[in-house]
């Protein structure tokens, strides 16, 4: 394998690190208020098509980003509806919505597909740092998305431990009726925590739009949302972790397309299995290895809360 | 708001009460949760609210914190009218709430739970960990409570997670504090540990409320005592003016029933005969020990020993849940050892767990689906080929017969099984147990965590049973329980039967020196 393919790989693999991490630290913050959003491909679509779109019509891609963000929380929060204030089943309207986002993005995207993009987030200009070698090509020749999302990282990390909100939010998602006596809004709470996370599937959909594809065609999410899902249990909950399970698993994206050009003779089919099968395998692998520890997982996850109850 | 909890008491010699509720009223579908209630609480009291389960206390309290509007009634706090949308704006004026299911997080620090909701920030909303674990020493050295800010709450016991609890209320400058239950989930070491802390904050000026139905313990701490009975206030007492008979039948609303030694003749069929019975734990280390019993019908044969001294395999083995490794059960003539669960119950084994919640009930199913655990099986429950099709009717009529006979309080039988309060919920289980008319009944713990009038139906319900021919094992904690239904008991330590003892001879006492091994029957003979 040359330098340069060796190069490319890894520049590739932060970008489609990035990529997850954006919509993994999304679900993690809603699943930290106790809130399982399993909609993040139809929110991660929701946004790639909306970016691309305003995109088109307005030519500025950072508008294109900022509605995409905006759709995607707007989107989030008909999850949020139904779970948080009417208390419905978490899992099922979170599948709910991603089969309403795929579709919906389908329809909305029709007229775009195979158009070019009309405008695109350019790669930000380190200057000299960019020549630097190995490291100058792979770390700062990307996309500004790229660097937003790890400073999403530092600020999830450093909200959720560092002041009330945080600690209110990491409360609603242990135990809500505490958070509620406490003073705290459970449902502003969690409804917040679900827009925000449909918010960074949004830009994480836009990313792909915007700057890594970047083009629209249906299912270019192409499941990347469920790997995101599955990220947030690799990372035990916890911003830092997620992100290292997100580079490596933007490196399994990024070698899919490349092992060919490695000259690995392998049905592409076969080849684009690859990170699905591996995400399968490290959550059995992970649930073996925590079947005799506590769980790290917030333990109100899932559980709908209704002050009225007796 | 700016609210100064205190700034009535200028106007006059005439303290307003610290509290005073008048004409509370909650209603929850099908049920009057309160009705008219009035209260009246003294600055610097512990003022006990008492009632069975299911009276309306916790409603009570729980309109009083702000976490639920009453429907109807007014309340005034140091004689200024209150009323509260939130937890948050009761807080505000003062009033902190003990919880009896600790709300607490139990993966954040003991510091993050307590500072929850009352965060000490810095600018922009960070938090001041430094400064709030300070002001967390200096409450907790004021009332003498002590626990590791930093630590997590998952690692503490429960009474420090009570401690805590009372630190978060304190932390928040709470003058007016609510325990709800505090004393259920302690032991008897905690609980005067917890008393002396009660008395502690009362002697700084708290006021304090105290949820309870524990009778010996509302007399001991509690300087005024209401009572509350099926959501209404009954009366206001002084507990020197009252006994605990007093209040018991305050709360219950009739005479008490005792469990009293009553000499029935029983006849001389076996109902049910163990023979050397050894049940071995997972190490292949015997836990029931070479057990052999018979009782008779109409007896009840009942089981004393400190808990995990085997009872509970005993009884698995009994049910069919727990293999034998040696020994036989012999029911009514049959040999039943080697038989399925299915099959001994419906051969007339019939079981009252310890643990109604965990074994006893699916709580999210309607009544009627309840009354059919157990006997699902059988008529009038199921019918069709094989038993397979479930008669809903059928359920439905016995389980109102059950409702009836068993004083099971309830709107209607769809109702599920968690709207029913612990008591209810047991005379439920007791219900479908004895309407099934076993040849034997295994009841363990029949009357763990429910109030004196459910204990006393319970009681009653047994040893009718009893006088119609059933054979009982009975397994108790309490102590006056045993000795009071009891025809005979035995003492299992450490998986044997060390004693055996004729009821009418012994007292708690001495039998609680063969529970714990210090006087051995066989020794002494």
């Amino acid at each position: 394998m040359s330098e340069a393919s060796m190069i490319g790989l890894l520049t590739a693999a932060v970008s489609f690190g990035a990529l997850l991490y954006l919509a993994a630290l999304g679900e993690l913050i809603a699943e930290k208020a106790g809130i399982l959003n399993l909609g993040v491909e139809g929110m991660m679509a929701m946004g790639a098509v909306t970016g691309f779109m305003v995109a088109l019509e307005t030519e500025n891609a950072w508008l294109a980003l900022i509605v995409a963000m905006l759709v995607g929380a707007l989107f989030a929060l008909i999850h949020g509806l139904f779970t948080v204030v009417l208390g419905a089943e978490q899992v099922v309207s979170g599948l709910s919505l991603t089969i309403l986002g795929l579709g919906m993005a389908a329809f909305v995207g029709k007229n775009a597909v195979g158009r070019p993009p009309g405008a695109v987030l350019a790669p930000v200009d380190w200057g000299f740092l960019s020549d630097i070698p190995w490291v100058g090509p792979i770390l700062f020749t990307q996309s500004p998305i790229v660097y937003f999302a790890i400073l999403c990282g530092a600020a999830t990390s450093f909200v959720l431990t560092r002041t009330r909100t945080g600690l209110a939010l990491r409360g609603a998602g242990e135990s809500a009726s505490t958070v509620d006596a406490s003073g705290h809004s459970v449902v502003q709470l969690r409804l917040g925590a679900v827009a925000m996370g449909g918010a960074l599937a949004g830009a994480s959909g836009a990313y792909l739009t915007l700057s890594l594809t970047p083009q629209w065609t249906e299912g270019v999410t192409a499941g990347r949302g469920w790997i995101a899902v599955a990220l947030v249990i690799f990372g035990a909950w916890r911003p830092g972790r997620c992100a290292i399970g997100a580079f490596l698993f933007g490196g399994l994206l990024a070698l899919k397309t490349r092992l060919q050009t490695f000259g690995v003779d392998l049905s592409p089919i076969l080849l684009s299995m690859i990170p699905y099968v591996l995400t399968i395998g490290v959550l059995i692998a992970i649930s073996i290895r925590a079947r005799n520890r506590p769980s790290s997982a917030p333990a109100a996850l899932g559980q709908a809360y209704r002050r009225e109850e007796r | 708001m700016g609210y100064q909890p205190h700034s009535l008491h200028i106007q006059g010699e005439d303290l307003a009460p610290a509290i005073e509720l008048v004409g509370i009223t909650k209603r929850f579908p099908g049920v009057l949760a309160n009705d008219n209630v009035n209260l009246t609480v003294e600055e610097g009291e512990i003022h006990a609210v008492c009632g069975e389960n299911g009276a309306g206390k916790s409603t009570l309290m729980k309109i009083l914190y702000g976490m639920q509007p009453a429907d109807q009634g007014t309340m005034n706090l140091f004689g200024e009218l209150r009323s509260f949308q939130s937890p948050n704006e009761a807080i505000e004026a003062g009033i902190g709430m003990v919880h009896q299911h600790f709300m607490l997080a139990n993966q954040l620090t003991v510091l993050e739970n307590v500072i929850l909701g009352a965060e000490p920030t810095q600018m922009g909303g960070l938090i001041d960990f430094d400064s709030a674990s300070e002001h967390l020493e200096e409450v907790g050295t004021a009332y003498g409570l002590t626990v590791d800010p930093f630590d997590l709450v998952e690692s503490l016991t429960v009474g420090e997670r009570q401690r805590v609890e009372i630190i978060k209320v304190l932390f928040r400058g709470a003058k007016i504090l609510i325990f709800d239950e505090p004393t259920a989930v302690l032991v008897p070491q905690e609980v005067e540990e917890l008393f002396r802390n009660m008395r502690e904050l009362k002697a700084n000026g708290a006021t304090i409320i105290f949820i309870d139905h524990k009778l010996e313990e509302v007399l001991e701490i509690a300087d005024t005592i209401t009572v509350l009975r099926q959501g209404k206030t009954v009366a206001t007492v002084k507990p020197s003016d009252v006994s605990a008979t007093d209040l018991a039948e305050l709360m219950v609303g009739s005479e008490l029933p005792k469990p009293q030694i009553t000499n029935v003749k029983f006849n001389e069929t076996i109902g049910i005969k163990m023979d050397n019975v050894t049940v071995l734990d997972e190490d292949e280390r015997p836990i029931v020990d070479d057990v052999s019993l018979e009782i008779r019908q109409g007896e009840i044969l009942g089981i004393a020993g400190v808990e995990g001294n085997g009872q509970h395999e005993l009884v698995g083995a009994i049910l069919g849940t727990q293999r034998m490794s040696t020994g036989s059960i012999v029911m009514m003539g049959e040999d039943i050892s080697n038989t399925s669960v299915r099959s001994r119950r419906e051969n007339g084994l019939g079981y009252i767990p310890q643990d109604r919640q965990e074994e006893g009930l699916l709580l999210t199913a309607p009544l009627w689906e309840n009354a059919a655990l157990g006997h699902q099986t059988v008529k009038p429950f199921s019918g069709g080929w094989n038993h397979w099709f479930i008669d809903r009717d059928g359920s439905r009529s016995q389980t109102e017969r059950i409702r009836s006979e068993f004083d099971v309080r309830t709107p209607n039988v769809e109702v599920s099984a968690h709207a029913l309060s612990g008591g209810n919920q047991q005379k439920l289980i007791v219900g479908r147990e004895v309407v099934s008319e076993p040849s034997v009944l295994v009841a363990s713990h029949p009357t763990r965590g429910i109030d004196v009038g459910a204990q006393a139906s319970v009681w009653e319900q047994i040893r009718q049973a009893r006088s119609q021919g059933l054979a009982t094992l009975l397994i108790s904690a309490d102590l006056d329980e045993l000795i009071g239904l009891s025809d005979r008991i035995v003492v299992m330590f450490r998986g044997r039967i060390v004693a055996q003892l004729d009821p009418s001879e012994i007292t708690p006492r001495s039998l609680g020196a063969y529970m714990t091994g210090a006087t051995n029957q066989e020794d002494s003979e």
